[in-house]
């Protein structure tokens, strides 16, 4: 179950963030976006080492030059998982205990990496400052439900 | 025909607004000058069009949107619009884009909601039509980015002058 998608700039200033509560699954605490910002600044230090490991040895099968990360940090109730493109920027999504196949998140990575990129081709968009695009709202929120199973894929 | 990709075009649209807008600051000085841009290319695009188009000389104003919607369009934004709205003589019609590739990533902020960021397409299409003697007034009556369904361009041929020989005959 994705509960909340960020997007972190180059200089580690978050662009975006959003949270994805179901009405349903409110028995655990309802979360406040403050605590997700809290636990997506953690999964930055994973961040900085993963990508420490990752980029000395270019792995010629990933094909796409965008490194998928993997699992960044994980707390009692959430794990982070997250991708950093060669501009690094970096997209994080966190979920929960019944977290998804590694193959599901790459997914739902790359789908908002493709969000991201639409988003700021728009020449109002500032490099650096926070995404204010209701078109990218939309977007991951789509792929969000998608990937937990609560709206069909157009 | 050689192509490529759209983004570019789009992206390179993109940034013209953007530095008007630094510069000029005002919306409506912003729109101007994307006018006088579209009327400095319209007044060379109309002959490219003319040499490339297959077309014979129109009759009256009606033959004149539908080549502009359908050849014209075509040719240049790889998109065909639809001509619609006629009013009672014949001198006002809308012309409706379904896709506009000028407008693909692009969302408008509060500050520039009067910004008709289009603009360079309606003087496109008044630059090509003076050179060929018709006087044409030219606006975009719904915008998709100001939240209507669609892009309509409304046209309004105002008067067609006579050839002008620059030279008397009996000289």
């Amino acid at each position: 179950m994705f509960l909340c998608a960020a997007v972190i700039g180059q200089n580690s200033q978050p662009l975006w963030l959003q949270t994805f509560q179901e009405a349903a699954s409110s028995a655990v605490q309802p979360s406040d976006p403050l605590a997700f910002h809290y636990l997506v600044h953690c999964a930055l230090d994973g961040v900085e080492e993963k990508s420490a490991v990752a980029l000395p040895r270019r792995v010629p099968s990933q094909g796409a030059a965008d490194c998928y990360l993997g699992q960044l940090y994980s707390t009692e109730e959430y794990t982070v998982h997250g991708l950093m493109t060669n501009t690094q920027i970096k997209l994080l999504v966190v979920v929960d205990q019944d977290a998804p196949r590694e193959d599901a998140l790459r997914l739902v990575l790359n789908r908002i990496h493709v969000a991201y990129v639409d988003a700021i081709s728009n020449p109002f968009n500032e490099p650096g400052l926070p995404i204010t695009s209701a078109r990218f709202d939309q977007s991951v929120k789509q792929i969000i439900a998608v990937a937990n199973g609560t709206a069909q894929p157009v | 025909m050689e192509t490529i990709n759209s983004e570019i075009l789009s992206l390179t649209y993109g940034s013209i607004v953007r530095q008007l807008i630094t510069d000029l600051e005002d919306m409506d000085e912003v729109n101007k000058q994307l006018d006088v841009m579209g009327y400095n290319m319209g007044i060379r695009l109309i002959d490219e069009f003319l040499a490339n188009a297959r077309i014979t000389k129109c009759g009256d104003f009606k033959e004149t949107a539908e080549n502009i919607a359908k050849v014209g369009f075509k040719m240049f934004l790889n998109t065909t619009a639809t001509v619609v709205n006629w009013n009672a003589d014949n001198t006002e019609c809308g012309l409706v884009l379904e896709d506009n590739l000028l407008i693909d990533f692009v969302e408008l902020p509060e500050a520039c909601s009067k910004l008709s960021y289009c603009q360079l397409l309606c003087g496109v299409i008044r630059g090509a039509l003076e050179m060929v003697n018709i006087s044409a007034e030219c606006s975009f009556s719904r915008d998709t980015l100001h939240g209507d369904d669609t892009n309509e361009i409304h046209l309004k041929f105002t008067s067609q002058k006579a050839e002008a020989y620059p030279y008397k005959d009996d000289d």
